[in-house]
């Protein structure tokens, strides 16, 4: 019998209660203070059998010769290389109706290419092939702004929707947008398709109007809290994304609570951090990247204020993101093929460009596989990381940018633990029930 | 551009059989071609030449990192699950007592599956082809001799051709017997599943009497031969599985013209070689014993091809991905409900990669399977600069696990390969004599 090398351990000093959270499994196991103290220490053959019988139902305990990371590499490569699904990001366009002051494109004015029809009947062909065969598919706009032309993404879809139709294929669609080109025809058009949206606000009022703004310098706060209500009354499904650095950190309560009072309370809420890992070119505003703590304290305040939200996403904290599965691809406005959607900028993580048939030609098999190899298990941080089950690595650009190298951590193990906990209290509150936040301990 | 590593080049005539192991394409090529390739000097090739080796990957450009490609090919297939397949012993009993079984003669283990075993195998069965989202469920009756437990063989059929008829999926089986128990009921029977026979013959009658027998020590040759017409007449696939070992290789040959004469000229011929400790491989490509063996084989394949039988064996030489055992798409499964990654590694308990839980009809794995399914012949020193491993892949994992106490380890017969690569070459180039730079079976994978 061992301690399994995945386990969590949060604990409540005053309060006397804990828990175990194993990220291989998955499993939560409650324990009081004596057995955290007994299993922390290295003495579990003083634990109580009826203790070590639910220790090793949850596999906080395990055989003493299983090796996880072996079943864990199992794990990777079946999630890998699974031929359940297939998902493609398509970047319609790389332009923008915005100017963001933050935006890590450089609003459309690096890279500023519009995908024809030529291109899009080659996306159309290359994702037939590669969906065939498949339970599912996933076909996610991403840009510039991707509604800027909605001709090309809905043309998309209408042609895949009518090869999923004939396959028995499940196709389900997303868009990435700032949110500010939505109509009621674009809306209806949505409906015919299994859909979500990501809109993206930037602060309060205040903070949002000036930073994200359209080319002229307009805000467009009050545009995106009219696109919400148009959400509402037509019952889109989609969720809000709001970006965090430090200068507008502190006036995310005034917009969680301006979002309240028009009745948009139980809104799917995510926040993300503003980083500079995959600037396209220099940001014109570099106010501070906020700290994990701080961050992940902003899931408490809008899950406490009625907000649906999830703090494990943050950094692509879910088994890496879906660039590290074989059967997911990114298209750009040039026919350019990638695995990961940011990394259009650059040219050595290109895979290769779709030829008129629509298949994969000038292949950089150097990139194909380095990117489809990527093994956390082969990178040292993760083997000894407790969160790797989860993390999978983190986020391969990411990683790229700050060690030149994908075969490297794309997160920090200190932040990983930091959303993990509050991930735990936020999803199973009924477990700390009387516990104080801060009096929890990792 | 840059001359892939996985070129090998044999002398033929005063020119050189050219061949990559990778893409598996064969050509004819003189001295100087050979010797521009050998040194690298690209630029001397010509524009045809080189726009032809580009296609079929005999040269490929700088940045290709061909190990890696193969590895990454090697990785994919592991995981891939189009078609779920499975070994499915019914029973351990066996009514022969063959002289070079490796099952113990159905003496060490004779369980048979019951109907409530075979009701959880079969839910088993459906859950694992479910969640690998396959397409087609192939699965092979085995034993022991399967057909000592028909009614649990015809229960499974019929179970699992509806379920796939349900669920929109092909379906195929097939059964692996020692063929003395085809009676016209048991061919009937199975029929109606459409399912093909895997039946072992060792030779002429003369020999396969001295090799194959009942438990009293009666021969079974005319029993089996009778079985096969009966086969035959119901429509339905026959191959015949030939053992070879230096005692019998002789009647071999004199066995396909019993064959041919008989009627059976259909048959597809399947030739493997003899182990002490474990039979032929199922999946072929592993399993070269020595280099005599081989060139037995290698011939006796050879001549059933020239009376126009079709063989398992095929003809070209191809690169190959993970065999069944490294896939996470196959199973063994016995009448205990234990899983096994090959179906010679049963009865042995600690061959086991696990077994099925009976709650949830998943199952649950070992070590044993982790084992098996984190080998890449890529991650092995020295198959990893090799460049037969495409071929190859280092060896049979379940005979190196058996020698070697993991799956993870190789087994080099690089010499055996060579010879086999080569005479089979020879006779493809043989046959396409006619082109001047013969392009055999250049067909990229």
């Amino acid at each position: 019998m061992k301690e399994s090398r995945y386990n969590i351990y949060l604990l409540d000093e005053k309060e006397k209660k804990g828990l175990i959270y194993n990220s291989m499994q998955r499993s939560i196991v409650h324990i009081d203070d004596e057995v955290y103290n007994l299993m922390r220490s290295g003495r579990i053959e003083e634990i109580s059998d009826d203790v070590t019988d639910v220790l090793k139902q949850g596999r906080a305990l395990i055989d003493e010769n299983q090796d996880e990371l072996q079943i864990l590499k199992i794990m990777f490569n079946r999630a890998k290389f699974s031929a359940l699904s297939t998902g493609f990001t398509i970047i319609p366009t790389h332009l923008c109706n915005l100017a963001c002051t933050y935006c890590y494109q450089g609003h459309g004015d690096v890279m500023g290419k519009t995908m024809s029809t030529e291109t899009a009947r080659r996306a159309v062909e290359f994702i037939k092939k590669n969906a065939v065969g498949r339970k599912s598919l996933g076909i996610n706009f991403y840009g510039g702004e991707p509604l800027l032309f909605p001709d090309i993404p809905f043309g998309i879809l209408e042609q895949i929707k009518q090869f999923t139709d004939e396959n028995g294929i499940y196709l389900s669609t997303s868009f990435t947008s700032n949110g500010t080109l939505f109509t009621e025809e674009i809306v209806k058009n949505l409906k015919d398709f299994e859909h979500e949206v990501q809109i993206t606000f930037c602060g309060s009022r205040e903070v949002h109007d000036a930073v994200r703004v359209d080319k002229k310098g307009n805000g467009t706060y009050e545009r995106l809290m009219d696109v919400i209500s148009l959400f509402r009354d037509n019952d889109i499904r989609f969720h809000i994304r709001v970006d965090i650095d430090q200068e507008n950190y502190h006036t995310i309560s005034s917009l969680l609570e301006d979002l309240s009072q028009r009745g948009f309370g139980g809104l799917y809420i995510g926040f993300c951090p503003i980083g500079k890992d995959i600037c396209y070119t220099e940001m014109e505003r570099d106010s501070g990247r906020i700290d994990l703590v701080s961050l992940t304290r902003l899931f408490k305040v809008a899950h406490d204020m009625g907000f649906r939200t999830n703090p494990i996403y943050i950094q692509n904290f879910i088994e890496g993101c879906a660039a590290i599965k074989d059967a997911f691809l990114a298209i750009d406005p040039d026919g350019d093929v990638y695995k990961c959607i940011a990394a259009p900028n650059y040219k050595e993580h290109r895979f290769g460009t779709l030829d008129e048939s629509g298949n994969l030609s000038n292949v950089n098999y150097d990139a194909f596989c380095s990117w489809t190899l990527r093994d956390p298990l082969l990178i040292e941080e993760c083997v000894q990381c407790k969160f790797a089950p989860i993390c999978a690595g983190g986020c391969a650009l990411s990683a790229y940018s700050k060690h030149g190298s994908i075969m490297s951590p794309g997160c920090d193990e200190k932040d990983l633990g930091e959303i993990m906990r509050t991930y735990i209290m936020l999803k199973h509150p009924e477990l700390f029930e009387g516990c104080s936040y801060e009096s929890i301990v990792l | 551009m840059k001359v892939s590593y996985y070129n090998v080049m044999f002398p033929y005539d005063d020119s050189y059989i050219l061949f990559n192991t990778l893409r598996g394409a064969v050509f004819v090529v003189d001295s100087e071609t050979r010797e521009v390739l050998m040194e690298g000097k690209l630029s001397a090739l010509g524009e045809e030449l080189t726009d032809l080796f580009t296609t079929h990957g005999i040269i490929v450009k700088n940045e290709v990192n061909e190990c890696d490609e193969y590895r990454l090919m090697y990785e994919k297939s592991k995981y891939a699950t189009n078609s779920t397949t499975l070994h499915i012993i019914t029973t351990y009993s066996c009514n022969l007592a063959c002289t070079y079984c490796y099952e113990g003669k159905g003496e060490i283990e004779q369980k048979s599956m019951d109907t409530k075993e075979a009701e959880r195998a079969i839910h088993f069965v459906e859950n694992l082809t479910e969640s690998n989202n396959s397409s087609s469920l192939g699965i092979e009756l085995f034993g022991g001799e399967p057909f000592l437990n028909m009614p649990i063989n015809t229960m499974v059929a019929r179970e699992l051709e509806k379920w796939c008829e349900e669920t929109s999926r092909n379906f195929s089986i097939n059964a692996v017997t020692n063929g003395t128990l085809s009676t016209q009921e048991t061919v009937e029977e199975l029929a109606q599943y459409k399912c093909s026979f895997l039946v072992t013959v060792d030779g002429t009658k003369e020999i396969h009497d001295q090799r194959r027998r009942y438990k009293d020590g009666r021969g079974t040759f005319d029993d089996i031969m009778d079985g096969l017409w009966r086969v035959r007449d119901s429509g339905l696939h026959i191959m015949v599985r030939i053992n070879v070992d230096e005692y019998n290789k002789e009647y071999i040959v004199p066995l396909f013209d019993f064959l041919k004469e008989g009627g059976l000229e259909d048959t597809l011929i399947s030739i493997k070689p003899v182990f002490n400790s474990s039979p032929a491989c199922l999946s072929y490509g592993y399993c070269l014993p020595d280099t005599e063996e081989l060139r037995t084989i290698n011939d006796l394949c050879h001549c059933a091809r020239e009376r126009a039988f079709k063989t398992e064996e095929p003809e070209k030489v191809l690169p190959q991905g993970p065999c069944s055992a490294q896939r996470s798409s196959y199973f063994t499964i016995d009448p205990y409900l234990r899983l096994f990654k090959c179906a010679i590694l049963p009865p042995y308990e600690e061959n086991s990669a696990g077994l099925v839980d009976l709650e949830s009809s998943r199952p649950l794995l070992n070590s044993v399977h982790t084992d098996f399914m984190l080998r890449n012949p890529m991650e092995i020193e020295p198959c990893k600069t090799c460049e037969y491993v495409p071929i190859c892949r280092g060896g049979c994992p379940v005979e190196i696990y058996q020698t070697q106490g993991t799956a993870r380890g190789y087994i080099c017969r690089k010499p055996e390969f060579q010879e086999v690569i080569q005479q089979k070459l020879l006779n493809i180039v043989k046959k396409h004599s006619s082109c001047d730079h013969a392009l055999a079976n250049g067909e990229r994978r």
